[in-house]
């Protein structure tokens, strides 16, 4: 495989609060003056109390060809600088890259439109813009029109369009576009939900006839669904390079207070009373391999030990899961009625796959009795996993935005014609 | 386009002038279709479309007619005050668009500049190339109107396009300085409608020269814009020809206006887009 994107040792460095030495003309014209008869340049820089800051650090890696890589990060984490970068928008402070291969970019559904120009013409002015030959807008045109879906208004003005009309149009001609290195930002997050279904149908395909793409996104469903690699940006540097779902772990186990495990070494730290102790705590897939991330359509296990440390209780385990503070549930196992003896205990729930919705969800743990109803212990953020989903997954019907709940299980229907 | 290319991208100042320019000429296709965007945006819509290129610079001189011969009674060395106003109009207008519209560009396509690379250098190129057919149509009805007036019209009209394309490199060479400059620092493009008024009045686009003390004349006549409103009245009217002196000069400043502006804009077009 040969490289088809290598980032050298690239930095760019911003200035916060102004961009420069003057920010208004007025001084750069005192100072040019007072250059002349020879004195000093009033020091701005000092009375402005600007801070240089560098919005990538360092950063280098290199994609081979054919890859389909994500940059995840953030805000704030340096993405769109390196995106901007990449696409040649703004040259780095220091460092290099090198793009082999003819590229095209795509930060912009519909840059350079024209509202009085038809149709038609705004297909060639556009793809032009994005670096087609007008030749090769001439022989895609039929194509790119048809796919847009707007033929009947071809030749009206775009600006007697509906807005929405206006991006299958433009997003039809950047889907043609047919670079070997394709640089692309966020653009799917475009028109309506039919519409986004189709397109990033096309990026799949995209995807998957060997051509090198870089997306930069901010939805992990995104991100896990087209590519199989990830670049994570922090603070302008790289925090991890790899495959897609080792680097999306890392990325939603960042900054949270509790990850897909917990265990207690000593006895003493462990919560409980003097009846039962939490040991530990892990999420599961169905091998029993700790995990954080899972698919929707995987069976995922949550399991705590703990320790019994009187005879004679009727102890109930149980666990409450939350999505982003929405109380999703609270399950037992449903006969718990045994007096447990004195000793070390595994209990394991098993969530059925297609049954929670995408996100990241976080684990109560807990053990309790009912008879006095009696909380011995209850670790209230102890677990976080993340449930993702594919986009292009039957069940979602080609709906491609957020389900919401905190559950999408799958159920029994019937639909009859009743006359 | 080749199919494999390899481009490295690099810190701007380590880029040659070598690598702009081939970058520009790579994209000439591109250069071309925003020059047909400015010219089809421009007179659609409007009812008598090209007609307007005729028809300001006639207004304008009609309304100068008015003040200057009828009024003012000022001498002219033409017999005809509105053939003289209208060949330096329209040479006036073409300069004042191509600094204008030039020196606004990068503001004006920001939307552009920041979602797609190409060379920069194009942008403030659009203008010159496009307003240069507005400028044929007219110094083309000019000559028309000098024929049907009866005034004599000489062989040198061959080099009108010459003239055209003088005035569109001047015009471009000071864009190339205020572009940039008026990205970032908004002043330049508030003051520039009145630097190009006090231009206009400076230079022999409306009087004839001959209303200039005659002590400082000659220096008058060294204006870089009087030399191109007067070989213009000069290849199309057959009027004096401008001194020898001003025309070195005026090559000389182009030659000068383009090389430095070149170099800023060059210079300020790496971070730009952080700064716009």
């Amino acid at each position: 495989m040969s490289k088809a994107i290598e980032v050298r040792g690239v930095s760019k460095e911003y200035f916060r609060g102004v961009h420069h030495r003057h920010t208004r003309f007025s001084e750069l014209l005192t100072d040019w003056g007072r250059g002349l008869i020879g004195g000093k340049p009033r020091n701005n820089v000092a009375r402005r109390e600007v801070e240089p800051f560098w919005a990538l650090k360092d950063v280098s890696f290199t994609i081979e060809r054919g890859q389909v890589v994500g940059i995840i990060g953030r805000n704030g984490s340096g993405k769109s600088t390196l995106l901007k970068i990449i696409a040649r928008i703004t040259a780095p402070t220091t460092g290099e890259v090198i793009l082999n291969g003819r590229t095209g970019t795509l930060l912009e559904v519909g840059t350079g439109f024209h509202p009085e120009l038809s149709g038609r013409e705004n297909v060639f002015l556009n793809g032009a813009i994005l670096g087609m030959s007008r030749s090769e807008i001439a022989r895609k045109f039929d194509e790119i029109v048809d796919f847009s879906g707007v033929e009947a208004f071809i030749d009206t003005p775009v600006k007697r369009f509906s807005s929405g009309m206006q991006t299958r149009l433009a997003f039809s001609v950047a889907a043609h576009l047919d670079p070997e290195v394709l640089i692309i930002d966020e653009v799917l997050a475009v028109g309506d939900a039919e519409f986004q279904k189709k397109c990033l149908g096309k990026m799949k395909d995209v995807t998957s006839t060997g051509r090198t793409v870089v997306f930069v996104s901010h939805s992990m469903t995104t991100v896990t669904s087209l590519c199989n690699q990830c670049v994570f940006l922090e603070h302008g540097e790289i925090r991890a390079h790899g495959p897609s779902h080792k680097i999306v772990d890392l990325y939603f186990s960042d900054g949270a207070g509790s990850g897909p495990a917990l265990g207690f070494g000593k006895e003493a730290a462990r919560p409980g009373n003097d009846i039962v102790q939490l040991c530990g705590a892990r999420v599961v897939n169905s091998k029993l391999e700790g995990v954080e991330t899972i698919r929707r359509d995987e069976i995922v296990g949550i399991e705590m030990t703990f320790e019994v440390l009187r005879d004679g209780h009727r102890l109930v385990p149980n666990f409450h899961l939350f999505l982003q503070d929405q109380y999703a549930f609270v399950s037992s196992p449903p006969d718990s009625n045994e007096v447990l003896g004195r000793g070390t205990y595994r209990s394991r729930m098993w969530i059925p796959p297609r049954f929670l919705n995408n996100g990241s969800f976080v684990v109560g743990v807990a053990v309790s009795s009912t008879a006095p109803v009696t909380i011995h212990f209850f670790e209230q953020d102890a677990l976080r996993f993340h449930v993702i989903d594919d986009l292009f997954d039957a069940s979602r019907n080609d709906y491609i935005q957020e389900f919401p709940g905190v559950v999408r299980p799958d159920l029994r229907w019937d639909v009859v014609q009743e006359k | 386009m080749t199919s494999t290319t390899i481009k490295i991208i690099k810190p701007h100042s380590e880029r040659s002038f070598a690598d702009d320019v081939a970058d520009i000429w790579a994209h000439r296709e591109l250069l071309m279709v925003l020059v047909r965007r400015e010219i089809s945006v421009r007179y659609r819509q409007a009812v008598i479309g090209l007609l307007w290129v005729v028809l300001q610079p006639l207004l304008t001189t009609a309304i100068f007619t008015t003040v200057f011969v009828v009024f003012v009674r000022i001498p002219t060395q033409e017999k005809s005050y509105p053939l003289f106003a209208f060949a330096g109009l329209a040479v006036w207008q073409y300069f004042n668009r191509v600094v204008t519209e030039g020196g606004g560009s990068l503001l004006a396509n920001s939307a552009l500049i920041t979602k797609v690379s190409f060379p920069r250098l194009i942008i403030p190129l659009v203008s010159p190339l496009a307003a240069a057919l507005d400028s044929l149509v007219a110094i083309s009805a000019l000559i028309v109107i000098a024929i049907l007036v009866g005034a004599s019209v000489s062989w040198t009209i061959v080099f009108t396009p010459v003239v055209i394309a003088a005035v569109g490199l001047f015009g471009y060479s000071i864009a190339l300085w205020v572009a940039p400059l008026n990205a970032v620092y908004r002043d330049v493009g508030i003051a520039l409608p009145s630097i190009m008024q006090v231009a206009m009045y400076m230079s022999p686009i409306v009087y004839p020269a001959e209303l200039v003390p005659e002590r400082i004349r000659w220096l008058y006549e060294l204006n870089p814009i009087a030399v191109m409103v007067n070989t213009m009245r000069w290849v199309v009217l057959g009027t004096n020809a401008p001194p020898i002196a001003g025309l070195g000069l005026f090559l000389v400043l182009v030659v000068l206006l383009f090389w430095g502006g070149a170099q800023l804009f060059r210079r300020m077009e790496g971070n730009l887009i952080d700064r716009i």
